[in-house]
């Protein structure tokens, strides 16, 4: 192409830039406009083509060098991309403070095998609380050892299934198993929940209740050769015995009745079992008058 | 994330890269860069970019009479835009630092 042909070329593209240009203010658009001219000179210096073809069409192109220049609202951007740089360097710095959390998480996710194993206990202790008296043993104050209906062999297997089975639902949590999985959480975590509220108030169940406490406001361990509480007030003692020697203090209606019926149990008569109560001793002569002496103190 | 839009924000570095070393002019200096590797890049964001960072006093302008052909406009950097060059790339290695260290965690 000549060099004539070439300006023109220029001149007919610049000219159909000029439009969309109106906004700015005259020196902006013309000095563009310019720019423009220039930039056409030094592209079809080097490139053959017509303008369209080298740069596009004016329009897109306008708004290309005018997004580059920062002149979309007619407003200079700020020198550096300062805006663009630093807003990644804190979104950066931000997401790096995230790594705290994701430490945690990664703790989290580390220390889930373990929770396996405790929910495991957690649910064969829930058989076993619902099946034993004596539904746990601490063996050397550290393991606890369940019996599920008051059998330790059954206990020891329904631990070693039911870790088992935890671990298993937790090793592979998809479809069912994930399902049972949550179950299995709910469950541990609301027994464990009632285990540690009723941990105060867990008697041995009643061997002969006939006639149960109710609106008893007290709340005591069942251990009768243990120390009491220190919240139970002075006075809430009640003394078993026989007059051979053989007695216990007990602080609970449920104690009581447990300890009345092991002297009985042990070849006590009845009629030889005392019930100490505020200093006065009496001799129930029948399980009905015991508790009817229990229920009037303990009321 | 398009590449376009990591591009539009380290253009500023990228032009002011290139003319650290030797003034140049317009489509030089789009050659020059997509040489370097930015292929994406258009004519219009260069020199759209050459005329925000000569707004801001980092670079300035002459022209240079040729023989064969029309006048060139030559762009050269000041002192602001040298020390604005090397602040930059300060941030930009910062950036890029932590940026391999999070991408990294992430291919794990």
């Amino acid at each position: 192409m000549s060099t004539q042909t070439i300006d023109r070329a220029i001149g007919e593209y610049v000219g159909r830039c000029v439009e969309h240009l109106r906004d700015l203010p005259e020196s902006d658009r013309s000095s563009i406009l310019d720019d423009i001219r220039q930039i056409l000179t030094e592209v079809t210096a080097e490139l053959e083509g017509a303008p369209d073809d080298l740069l596009g069409p004016p329009d897109r192109f306008v708004n290309e060098l005018r997004g580059a220049a920062g002149l979309q609202t007619g407003e200079p951007a700020p020198p550096i991309n300062r805006v663009t740089v630093q807003g990644l360097i804190e979104w950066a710095a931000r997401l790096r403070s995230h790594r705290a959390t994701q430490w945690l998480s990664a703790l989290a996710r580390d220390l889930r095998p373990a929770w396996w194993v405790g929910r495991g206990l957690l649910l064969a202790g829930v058989l076993a609380q619902t099946t034993s008296l004596e539904a746990w043993r601490w063996t050397g104050g550290i393991l606890p050892l369940p019996a599920v209906f008051d059998s330790r062999v059954l206990g020891w297997v329904t631990m070693a299934v039911g870790i088992f089975g935890s671990v298993q639902l937790g090793r592979k949590a998809i479809g069912w198993r994930r399902l049972a999985g949550v179950a299995a959480t709910l469950v541990a975590v609301l027994a464990f929940v009632a285990f540690a509220s009723t941990v105060k108030n867990s008697y041995p169940t009643v061997l002969t209740g006939d006639h149960p406490f109710t609106d008893v406001t007290y709340a005591g361990p069942p251990e009768t050769t243990a120390p009491p509480p220190l919240d139970i007030v002075d006075g809430m003692a009640v003394l078993i015995g026989t007059d051979a020697g053989m007695q216990e203090t007990v602080y609970s209606p449920d104690g009581a009745e447990a300890v009345y019926g092991g002297f009985l149990a042990a070849g006590v008569a009845p009629g030889s079992i005392w019930v100490e109560l505020d200093g006065q001793r009496s001799y129930p002569g029948s399980v009905d008058a015991f508790y009817q002496i229990l229920a009037n103190r303990f009321r | 994330m398009d590449s376009t839009q990591l591009l539009k924000g380290v253009l500023d570095l990228a032009v002011m890269a290139v003319l650290e070393e030797r003034d140049g002019y317009g489509y030089e200096i789009v050659t020059q860069l997509r040489l370097a590797g930015l292929e994406p890049i258009g004519e219009a964001s260069v020199y759209g970019t050459l005329r925000r960072l000569h707004s801001a006093g980092y670079l300035t302008t002459y022209a240079v009479a040729s023989d064969a052909g029309p006048h060139r406009k030559y762009y050269r950097m000041t002192e602001a835009g040298r020390q604005a060059l090397a602040d930059g790339s300060k941030t930009w290695l910062r950036f890029t630092q932590t940026m391999d260290v999070l991408l990294h965690e992430e291919q794990r």
